[in-house]
């Protein structure tokens, strides 16, 4: 504990990557002031649906003495089974197909170290969530980055995968709709992705946390239901985003056996089994009504459509965004590098956004919007962006 | 067999304490179901400083040498990984989990384990004589995974080798809170170790809240903001619910943990009855919620036996670190575990049960 001696104790790694700490240096200056208008970190501000929390609340009474199994509750395992083979079409082995997880990043970070080894490489979109990299990292992997556009609204191209390919490379990882880009792949996209995996042989990992939520006719098309890719891909999903349950950490995983079984060895060290409060919460979530849901996405659409608007006001130019909360902005036109930008929005403005760079270095004229404010809020948020901007612009 | 009795898993058994509960529920009803803080909460992170400075021989700063972390096992990892880089020596100090050579992997490094000493050794000369290049870092379970404390001479000597080769000493504390409140590290036991970077490492387990996932690590800022930078990639943070059902049970006091301590004394009381009619009850142990009975060896073949003769499910003692021995929970009231042992006892020792007897 004894800290005494400035330098003594250093740790042997770092486990900073730029983009992480630009996102976390944003939230603690945000926290230090006062009116800000939070736009950043995707932690929805809508409640957990009733049933669920109804549930967590019988779970504390009922299983507050209990701990569960490593992979997660027998019945959880069955249902999320079951969740993917009815509205995903992906056809696991049962519950040994899944692992339940302490939050989705914990399923990333187990699907990355179960199929990577030193020197392996994947492939990876960019802009990402850059807490990727440091999975990454820590497999004694190297992230080989994809290029995506605005233009095309942030597609992931088979043929930049076939050109990046290398006699190293082990895996792919998809996120759609993507972070930040709010991207959705299209099937044929997918399609094709799949012609390249498989002539290569390789894994995909695919983060499809943001599936239900859609707009304007998006669709959802899992990787692991194409043909010949359920063995090919391990499915990461979790609760936090559709059901509003970031607090409650709960993901899973899903897959074929061999994967799931080296995920749990690792588990086991990592952080034993999950919540189990938050496991019964889970279960009620997929069990239990969806009409919250219908809600959930109408309140998303109208604030979509008042970002959008705001943006369209301000001249900005976007990808389309037509899945997750986010908008990803082409900022280039204010002149000023995202992370300045996003400062000074903060400082001057008082609205939280987060720089492109966050995301990746090459985004330095992008900005990640959220829109997980009520209507009035991003109203105002708009209204200080265009202060703000005003002597600039 | 109608019968069945399970004392394989994890849980106490039957023993919750409401102001646990009660704190999880309130924060439920508040609407505490957002990502907290990736450190944890400050009000829990405050209570733990305040908890373990029997332990740390001071109050580390809750803002900067605390961090809530999803259960003891991310506690360790996030340390591990901090501390131990490639090819550095892991050493693991006393009895330890066969999981530890994965951990040891995982950070690149290479396990090295050391026995403690025996008590009438020099154990100056014991670390001296068994202290390697390149340690990353210390790690010592205490009390041990079979419920031993270590012995304080040889704390020190840890605390005083860390110090002297600049290495963190991780003191993991997940038995201890089943043991009656000592302050067995001193203001100027730490003193005496100068700058050594002592980690403490613990969980809830005592108030029987292992379920829901919550742990923690103190040390030096340097060393703890790393650790949460890797949480980052890992569980971001610790559940909410979890983290309001830690701070009810640690602002509950000494009272609640005391009663705990009472039921699983009685527990491990009835279960000693019932094997000491076939003269094993003085080969036990206890650890926290556990109770370890020496077999000998062919643990597999043991559990197959009883689950079959005598409806009784236990674990193994060799994956966490006890070989030859079962692993038997505390889980059930003790007319419960006083049948249990009677069964296992019958079925594994019938001869000195019948000689007993005669």
């Amino acid at each position: 504990m004894a800290d005494s001696t400035p330098g003594t104790m250093v740790p042997r790694r770092s486990f900073v990557e730029e983009g992480t700490r630009q996102r976390y240096e944003l939230m603690e200056l945000a926290g230090r002031l006062s009116g800000v208008i939070a736009l950043g970190r995707g932690d929805p501000d809508l409640p957990t649906p009733p049933h669920v929390v109804m549930a967590g609340k019988q779970a504390i009474a009922e299983h507050g003495g209990t701990v569960s199994p490593l992979a997660g509750l027998p019945e959880l395992r069955d249902t999320i089974a079951e969740k993917l083979k009815v509205e995903n079409g992906i056809e696991v082995e049962g519950r040994d197909g899944i692992v339940v997880t302490t939050g989705g990043q914990e399923a990333v970070y187990l699907a990355v170290q179960a199929l990577l080894r030193p020197g392996d490489e994947i492939l990876v979109p960019d802009p990402r969530y850059t807490s990727y990299d440091v999975a990454i990292a820590m497999a004694g992997a190297r992230l080989a980055l994809v290029p995506t556009n605005r233009e095309d609204g942030f597609q992931v191209h088979a043929s930049d995968l076939e050109r990046l390919v290398t006699p190293r490379t082990r895996a792919v990882l998809l996120i759609s709709p993507g972070n930040p880009t709010a991207g959705v792949l299209k099937r044929q996209n997918l399609e094709e992705i799949r012609e390249v995996v498989i002539k290569h042989n390789l894994m995909v990992i695919s983060d499809e946390i943001y599936e239900k939520l859609l707009y304007d006719g998006a669709r959802h098309v899992s990787v692991a239901s194409l043909r010949g890719m359920a063995e090919r891909t391990v499915t990461v999903n979790g609760f936090s985003k559709t059901y509003c349950m970031t607090g409650w950490r709960l993901g899973y995983l899903a897959g074929p056996v061999p994967v799931m079984e080296r995920a749990q060895a690792l588990k086991r060290i990592l952080s034993g089994p999950p919540p189990v409060i938050s496991q019964y919460a889970g279960l009620a979530a997929l069990r239990g009504p969806t009409a919250f849901l219908d809600d959930y996405l109408e309140t998303y659409r109208q604030r979509r459509k008042v970002v959008l608007d705001g943006l369209d006001g301000l001249g900005f130019a976007y990808g389309p965004p037509m899945g997750a909360f986010y908008v990803f902005v082409d900022a280039s036109s204010i002149g000023r590098s995202a992370y300045d930008l996003s400062r000074s929005l903060l400082l001057d403005g008082k609205v939280l956004i987060f720089p492109g760079t966050a995301f990746g270095p090459r985004w330095t004229d992008y900005l990640r919007m959220s829109w997980l404010q009520p209507v009035s809020e991003l109203e105002e948020a708009l209204e200080r962006i265009r202060d703000v901007l005003r002597p600039s612009a | 067999m109608s019968d069945f009795v399970d004392l394989s898993g994890p849980a106490i058994g039957r023993i919750v304490h409401q102001e646990a509960m009660a704190a999880a529920s309130a924060a439920l009803d508040a609407g505490a179901t957002h990502y907290t803080t990736r450190p944890g909460i400050v009000e829990l992170r405050g209570a733990i400083a305040d908890h373990i400075v029997r332990w740390a021989g001071r109050r580390p700063d809750p803002l900067t040498e605390v961090l809530v972390t999803c259960g003891v096992e991310e506690a360790v990892f996030v340390a591990v990984l901090t501390t131990v880089g490639a090819g550095d020596r892991l050493l693991v100090v006393g009895p330890s989990p066969t999981t530890d050579e994965e951990l040891a992997a995982a950070a690149g490094g290479i396990l090295d384990r050391l026995v403690l000493p025996d008590v009438h050794d020099d154990v100056s000369q014991w670390l001296c004589l068994n202290t390697r290049p390149r340690v990353g870092a210390i790690l010592v379970r205490n009390p041990t995974v079979d419920g031993s404390p270590v012995a304080e001479p040889v704390m020190r000597c840890l605390r005083q080798c860390a110090h002297d080769q600049g290495v963190p000493l991780l003191e993991v504390k997940a038995l201890a809170d089943f043991l009656p409140a000592v302050h067995d590290s001193t203001e100027s036991d730490v003193s005496r170790a100068g700058a050594a970077a002592s980690v403490v490492i613990g969980d809830f387990s005592a108030w029987n809240l292992e379920g829901w996932r919550v742990g923690y690590v103190a040390g030096p800022s340097s060393l703890i903001g790393t650790m949460t930078d890797l949480m980052q990639a890992l569980s971001i943070c610790a559940p909410a619910l979890g983290q309001y059902a830690a701070l009810g049970a640690l602002q509950s006091g000494e009272v609640t943990l005391a009663a705990t301590r009472t039921v699983l004394a009685a527990r491990a009381a009835a279960f000693s009855t019932g094997l000491s009619a076939y003269g094993q009850a003085a080969n036990l142990r206890v650890a926290g919620q556990y109770i370890f009975l020496p077999v000998g060896g062919a643990e597999a073949d043991v559990i197959e036996t009883l689950i079959r003769e005598a409806g009784v499910r236990v674990e193994a003692g060799a994956p966490v670190g006890v070989p030859g021995a079962l692993r038997v929970t505390l889980s059930e009231p003790e007319a419960v575990m006083l049948g249990a042992a009677t069964r296992i006892a019958a079925s594994l020792f019938p001869k000195a049960g019948e000689g007993v007897d005669g």
